[in-house]
């Protein structure tokens, strides 16, 4: 879009609303934000929206700015009463207040923007591989793993933790919520909660789901022997 | 470190999630100005380590700085991953919270429905809902990802927070 001089034109495409797009023209010309720079900019404004393909969600705000426009030139343009005078005069005032307050919360924005150090929670981190050998898990492994799962079950009071028998969907659930909680599970303690071959597998099926989901892992424990699933 | 600071540490330390005042107090059993000791004890002790204590005033949790670490060990929502628009509502929030959907539009001048609903994803900030005089209303303020998002320790370090808020 351009206005009446070439100078003056301005790329639209990086907006984010009417007042936005009317900061963005009045800093094109290099005005202040005032009443007078409102009235200068109303042309270029209509020209603009013409050229924008908005969705009515976004139109009625673009339309409410520009009626206030229309009605700052109008004024601006035509005598009028005293009363009239100081009333327009305050409507005009609030459109700059407004855009000056965008205007002030843009900066603030761009200031949070820049902001370059991050703290990270516990939560925040993809692996926690601090106590495992980094082998990578083969197919020999994965082998491994079912067997793990299909041992003796521990007696009750060796169990870090408990899985209630529950829908397989409720299963799932359970071992996320877990491995939130314990970062990592022993495949003997999730495999008590299985009784039958069947359930076994289904709960290893489970478990590859989880893994193909990028929810959990298998790796080596502490030692390099046993396999535990991990966050 | 006196008995209760220790305590505190270790009941923030057990959670990845943030722990609330209200649950630290309670699982202690200890007044909120035996908590503001401990927590001003722990910030001390914690300044010279790597990890810092973030404290938004409702929720408290325990941070490692990213300067210390690598990126690529972290899913932490970078600030390159907001647009314009959320930023602009992020700052309208952090500074003028709480605040009400339509406070945010009345400033924008446009609709923030799509900027709110992106940020509450990336738990930048929540839903607050609270009634007076038998109204219900809904506003935003930050939640304390939003300290981590900035890496800041509490809200007063945001610029000029103190003149604006």
């Amino acid at each position: 879009m351009t206005g009446d001089n070439p100078i003056y034109s301005v790329e639209l495409d990086n907006f984010t609303g009417p007042l936005d797009l009317l900061l963005k023209l009045i800093e094109a010309q290099q005005l202040d934000i005032c009443d007078i720079s409102l009235a200068k900019v109303t042309k270029d404004y209509l020209s603009s929206m013409q050229t924008l393909e908005l969705d009515p969600h976004q139109a009625n705000w673009f339309l409410v700015i520009a009626s206030k426009l229309i009605l700052v030139k109008s004024r601006a343009l035509l005598p009028s009463s005293r009363v009239e005078t100081e009333a327009s005069q305050t409507d005009e005032q609030d459109l700059s207040a407004q855009l000056r307050l965008l205007s002030y919360f843009k900066n603030l924005a761009s200031e949070l923007s820049k902001s370059s150090d991050q703290y990270y929670a516990r939560k925040n981190f993809k692996k926690t591989n601090l106590a495992s050998s980094y082998d990578n898990i083969n197919s020999q492994a994965i082998a491994r793993a079912f067997k793990q799962l299909t041992q003796q079950p521990k007696l009750a009071q060796q169990q870090v933790f408990k899985l209630k028998r529950s829908s397989n969907i409720a299963l799932r659930a359970e071992l996320i919520k877990k491995l939130q909680q314990l970062q990592t599970l022993d495949l003997c303690d999730i495999g008590a909660v299985a009784t039958t071959k069947q359930e076994k597998i289904s709960l290893f099926m489970i478990i590859l789901e989880l893994i193909k989901a990028n929810q959990a892992e298998l790796r080596y424990g502490r030692g390099g022997q046993k396999i535990e699933m991990a966050k | 470190m006196n008995e209760i600071t220790k305590k505190v540490q270790a009941l923030i330390f057990l959670s990845a999630e943030p722990v609330s005042r209200n649950n630290i107090q309670k699982s202690l059993n200890i007044q909120n100005d035996q908590l503001d000791l401990a927590l001003s004890e722990l910030k001390k002790h914690t300044a010279s380590t790597g990890i810092e204590l973030l404290d938004d005033g409702k929720n408290l949790q325990l941070a490692a700085c990213s300067s210390l670490l690598a990126q690529k060990d972290t899913d932490v929502v970078g600030v390159s991953t907001l647009s314009s628009s959320a930023l602009e509502v992020l700052a309208i929030i952090a500074y003028r919270q709480p605040i009400s959907r339509q406070d945010i539009e009345e400033i924008r001048g446009i609709t923030a429905a799509q900027s709110l609903r992106g940020l509450i994803e990336k738990e930048l900030i929540v839903e607050k809902r609270h009634k007076k005089a038998g109204i219900n209303y809904l506003e935003y303020v930050t939640d304390i990802s939003f300290l981590r998002f900035m890496g800041i320790k509490d809200l007063s370090e945001l610029l000029d927070y103190k003149e604006l808020a």
